[in-house]
């Protein structure tokens, strides 16, 4: 009997795993090292205005704040990003997913994509076909 | 670490603009640990016309966690606990973001409140009525807006009770020293 529950024990978390998406891992280590540092200039604060802040700490943007910058394009104090990357890895604004080093999850990922692509695929299949009938 | 300054920014951004919106937070205690929002029910729902208040708590880590939030106010919404008053809302559990806000995160309640998600729900009594009697959840929701929503302001009670024929001074020290209870200062009016 305790051997069948010591089984069902190893065997039910891995049913649950299997089941929906993977709980999301953390941005990788070294992709967060090599982020763009940038700095917050005239010309960007010209060109944001003074309302201009960090979305983290909704502390407006000072000339020589030091910015990190994600592959979106959204900037982000690096001590206020980093407590998030630690644990997430998308954008806190727009949810673009950096990679993570965690190859489950990439996987995951990569195999939801290939679904993805494929059901746009019968859709336009289905509307190509739609036309040749107008 | 609760980032407290964030918190007091949030707050003065939301008494700024809570005209526009008629949406609010205040804090509890001066802590700021803990919170009060405020959300006006939707436009064209049977929320139409009630206050809904929301109590919220601040965990450790926020805003890297999201704010724990529960109506106070009953209401009857699938993904809302009726008894509790519990949400069922992603972006206050897993697709929080620390780029949201005390405010955008009511507006998303509001913003349930307009659109229920019956497929997910929370109190899965509600959710059925929904799905299978929509009138009746109409009625119903409406109805609890009715009792629980609306607390009508003080003029107003002054004035209920000054129509059942008792001294407007004597209504108000009813009414005071039964904490705002209509009902309540009724009976002393009567029993006294």
């Amino acid at each position: 009997m305790q051997e069948l529950i010591n089984g069902l024990d190893s065997i039910i978390p891995e049913m649950l795993e299997d089941g929906g998406p993977p709980r999301v891992p953390p941005a990788s280590k070294e992709v967060v090292e090599k982020l763009p540092v940038i700095v917050f200039s005239e010309e960007l604060l010209k060109e944001l205005g003074p309302e201009a802040e960090c979305c983290i700490c909704k502390e407006n943007l000072v000339i020589g704040d030091k910015m990190q910058e994600l592959p979106c394009k959204h900037t982000f104090h690096p001590p206020c990003l980093k407590p998030w990357l630690d644990e997430h890895n998308s954008c806190p604004i727009c949810r673009h997913e950096l990679p993570t080093d965690d190859q489950k999850y990439e996987n995951w990922k990569e195999r939801e994509k290939e679904a993805e692509e494929e059901r746009k695929g019968a859709e336009n299949a289905v509307r190509g076909g739609e036309y040749m009938y107008v | 670490m609760i980032d407290f300054s964030r918190v007091q920014k949030e707050l003065q951004d939301c008494s700024r603009d809570n005209d526009s919106s008629g949406i609010r937070v205040s804090p509890k205690a001066d802590n700021l640990t803990r919170l009060t929002g405020t959300i006006p029910g939707p436009i064209g729902t049977p929320y139409e016309g009630g206050t809904f208040q929301i109590d919220i708590t601040m965990p450790e880590g926020y805003p890297f966690e999201p704010p724990k939030m529960q109506f106070s106010t009953r209401v009857w919404h699938p993904n809302i606990s009726s008894q509790s008053g519990a949400i069922c809302l992603d972006i206050l559990k897993d697709q929080w973001s620390p780029a949201l806000t005390l405010k955008t995160a009511l507006v998303s309640v509001q913003a349930l409140l307009s659109a229920p998600e019956p497929k997910d729900p929370q109190d899965a009594v509600v959710a059925e009525q929904y799905i299978k009697n929509y009138q009746v959840f109409v009625s119903t929701a409406r109805y609890w807006t009715e009792t629980f929503a609306k607390n009508s302001s003080l003029e107003e009670k002054v004035k209920k009770l000054v129509e059942m024929g008792f001294g407007d001074a004597q209504v108000r020290s009813a009414i005071e020293s039964s904490g705002g209870d209509e009902n309540l200062a009724l009976e002393k009016l009567c029993s006294g």
